[in-house]
This record gives C-alpha cells, structure tokens and sequence, in this order.
C-alpha cells in the first residue's frame, strides 16, 4: 500500500486552487471594467449635452444683443454666464418646518429677480419675453450642468475606492438620468424658438377655453407675469387665472387666486386646476384624467397655498391632468398632448356644468409654463 | 437645431458598422470557401478543420451584425408645425412657423372669409412619440 496523496495529486489541487482564485478575481476586475466603461461613456455623453447647451444659452444672449445692435464684450459675457450656470440654490432649513412654505416662496422669488436682473445686466435693451426665454434656458443648463457634475462626483468616488456597489448604482441609475438629460436638452431648442413645451398644456387649456367662449376679453394682470380674465360660459361668470404669455414665465397663480378670492369675496363655486403630469410607462401620451386636488407641480409653495386658501374659503377643488413623458413636458409639444388639450376644455367644461351651479362665480386655472401660449 | 446634427451622426455610425461587417463578412466566406477546397482535397486534417469551423462562425457573425445595422433606420428628424384656423369659417392652414410664433397670435385676415380672427391654433412636433435612445 502507498501512502494518502502523491506530490503530484497535492501539485495539481494546488493548481488547480490557484487557476480558480485567479479567475473568480479576474472576473471581477473585467465586471469592474466593464461598469465603469459603461458609466463613462454615459458621462461622456452628459459632459457634451452640458458644453452643447451652455453653447446654445451663450450664442443666444448674442443673438439678442445683435438683434438690438449692441456691443458685447465677449471674455465677459463667457464668464458672466458660467458663473450664472454654477450658481447655486440653497432650500431653506427644514428641521424646524414651520412657515417653511413662507420661506421657499421668499428664497423662489429673490431667485427669479436675480435670475432676470443678471441677464438685463447683461443685455439691457432686452424685452420681458426674451429675459424669460433665456432665463428657462440659463435654468436648463444650470440642470444640466448639476446633474453631470452630481453624477461626475459619485463615479470619482467610486473609482476611488474601487466600490463596486456604488458602481453598480451608479450604472443602473445612467438610464434613467439620461432620460432627464435628454428632455432638458430639447427645452433648449424650444425656448430658443418661443414654441410652446409640453408642460404648456395647462396655459394652453386656459388661453383655448378663453378663446372659444368669448370674442373679445381683457385680460387683467392680476399679480405680477399672472392675468385673469373673465369668461361667460353656460350662465356661470368663469374667472381663467393663467401665466401672461407668450413669453416663458410660470406666473404666481396662488397669489392671483388669493387676489381673485378677495374680489369675489370668497362667492365662489369651484376651482379646477389643469396641469401636465408625467405618465406611467403603460399610460399613452395625451391622456386626460381629472380627480380632486390641486394639479400643480415644482417646489409645492403654490399648491400649498392654493389648498390653504381653499379650504379656508371651504370651495371645492378640481383638477384635470393631461400625461405625458418627461421628455415631452420639456420639448417642443407633441401632437398628441397638443390634441389632448381639446380633450381636456371638454373635460374642464363636463365639470363646470355638472358642478356648478348657474349665475354662480367658477374659477380655472392654468398651470404651467406658457411660453408660446397667448394672452 | 441641436437634433438634427445628432440625427447625421448616428446615420454616420451606421453607415461604417454597416461597411466594417460587410467586409469581414464576405472575406470570411472567400476564407471558408477556400479552406472548404483545401480539407476536400487534403482530407479532414487538423488544425484546418477547427480553423474553418471559427471562419465560418466568424463569417455568419459579421452577416448577422450587418444586417441588424442595415435594418436599423435612424429617426427621422421632427418637424414643427402650426396650424391656423379661422375661428369665423373654421377655414385651416398648415405650415411651419415662422420665428415669433406663438399660439393664439393673430396672423392676419381669412383667407377665405377676410375675418380677422384668424390665430395660430396649434403649434407642435410632427413626431408622434419621443423614445429612449442610449448613447
Ligand atoms: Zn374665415
């Protein structure tokens, strides 16, 4: 009898031990490798839309200079506009809730002015409609650029420390940022032009319901880049609060409602709001649906104040959504949400007549940006 | 339009995958043909068997990729367009908008009646839907 195990057996487990570890560690630097080539490639990708669209917002400015003969002094202007692209936006603190509403709608509308000041400063015999176009415009690239640069950080970190969870992460969220980087990308194109987005189909709704119920109407600037205009339709007195367009302001329709509400002395039947809303994936672009609420999105500062106001006067509250994807509530509006629209004045009207009563006082407000859309 | 340029480069991208598979692929084939003359002559003989075998995997690789590249067709670019309408005779025109176009802006009289209720009704993209593309 021979004894247990040869040195050649021993030789080959040993072999054969080494040849595994090397592979199950070699697999994992190829997937290594293999992620963060992917995410590079994604970074790419975003580093380009960024340059592209800081381009865009800076050949737009001359434009406009050129248009009314003004002399720019270009080293300047570059570094103007990159400061505006990497300043920053501060939320209020949040650890002590109360009045925070207050606050954000405070630190939102300094924001605004010193968004439009820094671009008159810069073009001074530019009009309201062209500040708001290429305020939504410096507003796209800053997006763009916060979100290169957050996903930049993550992926140097990861590489750092050769982190493959936070690559995998990091990968798995590239689809779904390049969606997002992709819609803003497109909001360029259409705010360089003055045509309506998507997110316009609340103004649009409001300006197609005025338009087809009256002949001539005047609209009131009610609060600041916000009008009212009172509708007959059906016995009932429609009082439409919308942003004043066709220039790319959102307006302030929670304080033009308080204005109104104040008139009207708080008579008033209902209040429907209609908005954009993103769709679920198995949901059709230009789909209408309506409910109970306030249909309104951004920072929430208006649709709190809305709820606040209505429930304070006890008036009911409407709304109506017309879905669509991210993208296309930030490019150049589909025909789909574009027919939708039609839809949804049928919709605003169904609730008007069943809800309401006649001679009583209605209130509809568009929401969303309204460039493109008049009045 | 930032689109249009990223329309012609992906036609780019297309056109030179469809070039680099074609190539591999035929020469692949002249390969296999050729080693296919040779192993009849010669007899089955390794290492040529092998070697054919990996040419003519080679050879319906490069066919496969070339066609999905083929079949591929890139988007077409989107267009604009607005619509106006005469809110007197219902009477429509279709074209694309000039710059400074805004829905509801008044452009003009009829046409057709001479009313001069006559808006831009409509502007939006002839594209029905935006789908996700990867880099
Ligand atoms: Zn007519």
């Amino acid at each position: 009898m021979e004894e247990g195990i040869s040195f050649e057996t021993l030789g080959n487990i040993l072999l054969w031990f080494v040849v595994l570890t090397l592979l199950a560690y070699g697999n994992r630097e190829i997937e290594i490798w293999r992620i963060t080539k992917d995410i590079e490639r994604y970074l790419r990708f975003f580093r380009r839309a960024r340059d592209r669209a800081v381009n865009v917002v800076l050949s737009s400015v001359k434009e406009a200079a050129q248009k009314y003969k003004q002399k720019l002094d270009l080293r300047v202007l570059e570094d103007r506009i990159s400061q505006l692209i990497e300043s920053v936006f501060i939320q209020p603190e949040s650890k002590d809730p109360f009045k925070i509403i207050t606050k954000l709608k405070h630190l939102i509308s300094t924001e605004n002015k010193r968004l439009s000041n820094e671009i008159k400063i810069l073009v001074p015999s530019l009009n309201d409609n062209d500040v708001e176009n290429l305020k939504n415009m410096v507003s796209a690239a800053r997006a763009l650029n916060s979100i290169y640069k957050m996903l930049d950080h993550y992926y140097r970190l990861a590489r750092k420390f050769k982190s493959l969870w936070l690559l995998i992460q990091l990968q798995s969220l590239m689809p779904f940022m390049s969606e997002e980087i992709r819609a803003l990308e497109k909001s360029l194109d259409a705010f360089k032009n003055g045509y309506p987005i998507g997110d316009s189909v609340g103004s649009l709704v409001a300006s197609r319901f005025i338009f087809k119920h009256t002949t001539d109407f005047k609209p009131v600037e009610i609060v600041e880049n916000t009008i009212a205009v009172e509708v007959p339709f059906d016995g009932r007195k429609v009082y439409v609060i919308k942003a004043k367009g066709p220039s790319g302001c959102t307006g302030h329709p929670d304080d033009a409602l308080r204005e109104l509400l104040k008139d009207l002395n708080g008579n008033v039947d209902l209040i429907v709001t209609v908005d954009a809303a993103i769709k679920l994936e198995g949901e059709n672009s230009g789909l209408v649906v309506d409910g109970v609420g306030v249909a309104i999105g951004g920072l929430g500062v208006e649709k709190f104040n809305i709820e606040e106001v209505a429930t304070y006067n006890q008036i009911p509250l409407y709304a109506v959504l017309v879905k669509m994807s991210e993208a296309e509530a930030l490019s150049v509006m589909s025909k789909a949400v574009a027919l939708a629209a039609d839809t949804a004045v049928e919709r605003v009207e169904r609730i008007i007549r069943e809800r309401s009563k006649e001679g009583r006082n209605v209130i509809l407000v568009g929401v969303g940006n309204t460039i493109g859309v008049y009045p | 339009m930032s689109s249009s340029g990223d329309e012609s480069t992906i036609a780019q991208i297309r056109k030179r995958w469809i070039i680099l598979f074609t190539t591999i692929a035929i020469a692949s084939m002249i390969m296999t043909l050729a080693m296919l003359i040779v192993l009849i002559y010669e007899g089955v003989r390794e290492p040529y068997f092998t070697i054919n075998l990996i040419l003519l995997g080679l050879a319906l690789f490069s066919t496969y990729n070339a066609l999905k590249y083929y079949k591929f067709k890139p988007p077409k670019p989107s267009k604009v367009m607005s619509l106006i309408r005469c809110y007197e005779c219902n009477y429509r025109e279709l074209r694309e908008p000039k710059s400074g176009d805004y829905i509801y802006k008044n452009v003009g009289e009829c046409p057709k009646c001479g009313s001069n209720r006559y808006y831009i009704e409509r502007i939006y993209l002839e594209k029905e839907e935006l789908k996700t593309r990867t880099p």
